[in-house]
């Protein structure tokens, strides 16, 4: 869609303005519904159209995401513009300063109308820890949109813009563009820059797209994937994707990870053993295999991501920025309340085990011993990649929940995330394509993983894909898009 | 997990645990850890892990560059006073730092 | 029982490198309130640390200063802990991997005091608390900070103040920090327990924090050891705490509370990447360091033969050692180094004030002119007096000593207008003669003032001295 939607605005069938219009308009008609936006910057977007168009009017080429409308998820810092996580305690807090890839998109005159819904501080796979309650999901509003990122999911299913960025830290852009529809990609980690990037766990997390194909993901991740000085932990991508999309795969060895697929439902199971079917058609060669150690990366998962989110998130204490309690006796007092007040119940619970895991006594047997769990994934993935392309699997087990649903225990809903989070573990990338419907008319998704920086080789399996079903799935439900192409 | 384990813990980060809250905090911590603990029955002798290994020596030149503006620095701060951020009211700094 | 005191120390040291730690803002002393702060200092959500080269420099030449083994591999950890002064609530610091290990330091006496580790971290911000209030500045968070941690080495205070001089010193001289104990870029946390003197068995242990001046070190160490053994002598038991020194009464009292019940819960820091110091690059840093003070002090006093309190004073400060170096670079023989350090000591060292204005050595005198003046003196071409005058008066002019010593006053007195003059004074000044003969070894110096006074000083008080002596053997006095 974007490479459409640049040709419109360079031949002038219409102008920035005239599209950023039209999706504000559209956000501004759906969204009541979907939830999908927490604060619209309107003003911000028409006056960066009104860049563009100057451009274009004095015969100025433009690149290929300038003018585009687009959404950050709100965890990504805009200076003058509200980067709140969805959370009481960062409620009224204005960067000053601008998150790396944002820098970039600003750089290229994209159009940002808002930021999207979240679960607080990224923390949940529904989008409903959010302190604006939780985003919809375009295909049944009476289901989740799924999270963290399911704001931007909903907003790109539902066309309320072209594309967005989310965040990864174990599965919160895969899963929520899975259960929308849409495609997304979570880079390998240190592809793309995390500064600006409120942290939620340090070694995980990473910026990526949510968009309505595999090419625009390829678009969209060859601009952001800079190397920063600013991220010590950022490289940059070592090649442009785009170039690689249209690749010949036949040959290609795909390994399907059983153990995924066996704990999918029936629905999720069929419509992936018909990608599978697909691609042996496209003549790659799909083996199945089986990666027993990821069994446990949840629990590495849980461990390391809530150590370093008690860590990241120490500094919320209400002096510099951030909302704070009124009444208090001392300092104390005073931060202990806003943390109180402030955090939400999933948050505190993560912030606590997280504490736990790490104080005197428990470091070896927990935090020490994730990581060399999470170092026996890493080398059961190398294994894999000794013998095969990619790894394909269905992206979650199950299609979108319904709102208002979670297991009597956190456990099992922590489960929900076991096919995406051996991904961050072992810091791969990996991109979520869209591959059908279940009973209920929910969307399925699956997931190509991939070596480390071999992202173009995921977006080329994955685009081969799209291209062999020529689907793109959201159309068929969301009444089209703004503006039709 | 005692009842006033969590009471330490929840100290230590700073998070006060009303009495209402308390048993649903409590019992769901007892399920989080005893899944945690599964990690200790996993064999890793041969993982290969090495606090080592990993990216290195990535720096910044020893060069000042401009600071940001006070005014920028102190915006989102509930109440400044003379160019400090400021923290009115009971016996704030009760405590004397002890760990720099 | 006699006790016999154990002090341990752990001193911070701030770097004198340009910008911060993780940051490019200034590490400028001072400054209005939170304006050497970017959104770094300030720890605002999304921001990332960047390690300044420069601290791992300093930290290693610091490392190899205090003769430590430096660790080829080290990383930088979280320290967990939550206070209005530290943004991020937890300081980037050095946990189990420091970049400097097993060092020492030798003492005046002869012992040893053992260096356990230096690490790197970050300084935090500046609370001032005012009327129930406490008002926040965050400029010196993010300072880079050495942590030296010695063993528990010293058994008596004065080898802690010698300690801590010889820290300074050496911090000065190689250039990593101003160490100004006033300004808080020296500060340290003294370890204090006892133990009946013979024993190796060391006692429970207090910790007196933040102590920064020399003689509140020596009060508190000197008050604590007392509470300590008087606790012991009763039956008691010490408690192993956390002591602050009250300096206005000259106590030391437990400084924790409930809330600052603390565990680190340290980890990796996962933004940072590890550091790799390799065998060239250490070699590179100690390559490039200055002469340390220790050896300068040798130097001095075998090759110079310069006595050891004046060689001490030459050494202590970089820029008056490399004055007086430069100076006597040139000269050839033990009297010129040894005129050059009575200059500088007498002449120069009377215009300073203070110990700073001596560390700048900020003087109108260049050492070639300095090298011009000794040789003059060597030569004997000038007195020792004349010397003197003339350097006052250079230092007081910025005059070159050419401008001031005139051809005339070179040209000296012959030996035959010397012994003419020897003979008036002995003509004017009987008495004196004849008491220098009957055995009044001092009278013979109102005799050579005399010949000075007649040459206006240009005479050479030796040769006139041994002149008038012959003079009175022969006229038989």
């Amino acid at each position: 869609m974007i490479f459409e939607l640049n040709k419109l605005l360079k031949s002038k069938k219409v102008s920035a303005k005239e599209l950023a219009k039209k999706y504000i308009e559209a956000i501004k008609r759906e969204d009541r519904r979907l939830n999908s936006y927490v604060y619209l910057s309107e003003e911000f977007a028409l006056k960066c159209a009104e860049v563009v168009d100057s451009k274009l009017r004095n015969g100025e080429d433009i690149s290929i995401l300038e003018g585009l409308p687009f959404t950050l998820k709100d965890n990504i810092s805009t200076e003058g513009l509200p980067t709140s996580c969805c959370s009481k305690i960062l409620r009224g807090y204005v960067p000053i300063y601008d998150a790396f890839v944002w820098k970039i998109l600003k750089n290229e005159n994209s159009v940002l109308l808002g930021k999207t819904n979240m679960d607080e501080f990224a923390m949940g796979s529904t989008c409903e820890t959010s302190c604006f309650g939780g985003a919809k999901n375009p295909h049944n509003v009476n289901y989740v949109a799924g999270g963290s990122s399911g704001g931007v999911a909903s907003a790109v299913a539902a066309g309320l813009a072209v594309y967005g960025l989310g965040s990864d830290t174990g599965g919160s852009i895969r899963q929520p563009a899975s259960f929308c529809g849409t495609v997304g990609l979570k880079p390998t980690y240190g592809a793309v820059s995390r500064y600006g990037l409120v942290a939620f766990a340090s070694s995980l997390d990473q910026i990526g797209p949510i968009t309505t194909t595999v090419e625009d993901a390829s678009l969209v991740f060859d601009e952001i994937s800079l190397r920063d000085e600013q991220d010590c932990t950022c490289l940059g991508a070592k090649e442009k994707t785009f170039s690689h999309i249209k690749d010949n795969i036949s040959g290609i060895k795909i390994g399907v990870a059983k153990e995924f697929l066996n704990l999918a439902d029936e629905d999720v199971k069929k419509s992936v053993s018909l990608v599978i079917n697909a691609y042996e058609k496209m003549g790659a060669e799909v083996e199945y295999i089986s990666l027993p150690s990821c069994e446990y990366a949840l629990m590495v998962y849980y461990i390391v991501a809530c150590a370093e989110a008690s860590s990241n998130l120490g500094r919320y204490d209400g002096i510099r920025y951030g909302s704070r309690v009124s009444s208090y006796t001392n300092f104390h007092d005073m931060i202990c309340k806003t943390r109180s007040e402030g955090f939400g119940k999933e948050v505190k619970r993560r912030i606590l085990l997280g504490t736990y895991v790490l104080s005197c006594g428990y470091y070896d047997a927990y935090y020490k011993k994730a990581h060399m769990v999470r170092s026996k994934i890493i080398n059961e993935f190398n294994d894999a990649f000794k013998c095969f392309d990619v790894i394909l699997t269905p992206t979650t087990p199950t299609t979108a929940f319904e709102c208002g649903y979670s297991a009597k225990d956190p456990v099992s809903n922590y489960k929900a995330d076991i096919c995406t989070v051996p991904v961050n573990i072992a810091g791969l990338p990996a991109v979520s394509v869209p591959c059908g419907f279940d009973c209920k008319g929910l969307p399925i998704g699956f997931q190509i993983i991939g070596q480390k920086f071999h992202e173009s080789k995921i977006l080329n399996v994955a685009n081969k894909f799209e291209e062999y079903t020529n689907a793109c799935y959201v159309k068929k439900v969301t009444g089209g898009y703004p503006y039709d192409i | 997990m005692t009842r006033e384990e969590l009471e330490d813990i929840a100290l230590l980060c700073k998070l006060n645990i009303s009495e209402d809250e308390m048993n649903d905090i409590l019992s769901d911590m007892e399920d989080i850890i005893s899944f945690a603990n599964k990690i200790s029955a996993v064999d890793v002798k041969d993982c290969g892990f090495k606090v080592e290994d990993g990216l290195q020596n990535i720096y910044r030149k020893d060069e000042v560059v401009a600071s940001f503006p006070q005014d920028y620095i102190l915006k989102n701060a509930k109440t400044v006073q003379d160019g400090f951020f400021y923290l009115k009211n009971g016996e704030s700094g009760g405590g004397e730092r002890l760990d720099i | 029982m006699i006790y016999e005191l154990v002090v341990g120390l752990e001193t911070h040291v701030e770097l004198s490198t340009k910008s911060k730690i993780f940051c490019g803002c200034t590490t400028a002393f001072k400054g209005e309130p939170n304006t050497h702060c970017c959104p770094i200092c300030i720890g605002l959500p999304g921001t990332m640390p960047r390690l300044n080269e420069g601290v791992v420099q300093y930290a290693v030449a610091a490392g190899l200063a205090l003769n430590c083994k430096i660790a080829e591999f080290s990383k930088m950890d979280r320290k967990n802990y939550v206070y209005p002064d530290l943004p991020k609530a937890y300081q980037i610091s050095q946990h189990d991997k420091p970049l400097c290990y097993e060092g020492h330091v030798l003492l005046s006496n002869g012992r040893k005091i053992g260096i356990e580790r230096i690490h790197i971290e970050e300084d935090a911000g500046k609370l001032i608390h005012q009327g129930g209030a406490t008002f926040i500045d965050y400029n010196r968070g993010g300072v880079p900070l050495i942590e030296i941690v010695s063993k528990p080495d010293f058994r008596d205070v004065e080898e802690v103040v010698e300690y801590l001089e010889l820290l300074q010193l050496t911090m000065r001289y190689i250039e990593v920090s101003d160490c100004k104990m006033q300004e808080g870029s020296l500060r340290c946390d003294v370890n204090v327990s006892v133990m009946p003197k013979g024993s190796s068995k060391f006692g429970i242990r207090t910790e007196i924090k933040n102590m920064n001046s020399f003689n509140n070190i020596r009060k508190a160490v000197q008050y604590e050891m007392n509470r300590q053994i008087d606790i012991l002598e009763s039956g008691g038991a010490v408690t192993q705490q956390t002591m602050r020194y009250m300096a206005d009464v000259g106590v030391t009292e437990p400084m924790r509370g409930k809330e600052d019940a603390h565990d680190y819960r340290y980890f990796k820091e996962p933004d940072l990447v590890n550091i790799y110091v390799s065998k060239e690059q250490v070699e590179c840093i100690a390559s490039k360091m200055p002469e340390l003070f220790s050896s300068k002090l040798n130097r001095y006093v075998n090759e110079y033969r310069i006595p050891l309190e004046d060689a001490r004073l030459l050494a202590e400060y970089k820029n008056v050692a490399k004055f007086f170096e430069d100076s006597v670079k040139c000269a050839r023989s033990e009297q010129s180094y040894k005129n050059c350090a009575n200059l500088i000591l007498s002449v120069i060292f009377s215009k300073f004030n203070s110990e700073e204005e001596k560390e700048i050595f900020n003087i109108s005198v260049s050492s070639e002119e300095m090298f011009k003046l000794l040789s003059l003196q060597e030569e004997k071409k000038i007195s020792n007096n004349m010397a003197k005058k003339t350097l006052e008066k250079m230092l007081e002019t910025g005059s070159k000593v050419f401008d001031i010593i005139s051809e005339a006053d070179l040209q000296g007195v012959s030996e035959d207008r010397l012994l003419e003059i020897c003979n008036l004074a002995l003509n004017e000044n009987e008495k004196a003669a004849k008491d220098y003969a009957s055995g009044k070894d001092r009278a013979i110096k109102s005799l050579i003032g005399f010949v000075m006074k007649q040459t206006k000083g240009r005479a050479d008080a030796a040769l006139a001295e041994r002149i008038l002596k012959d003079i009175i053997a022969e006229r038989k006095f």
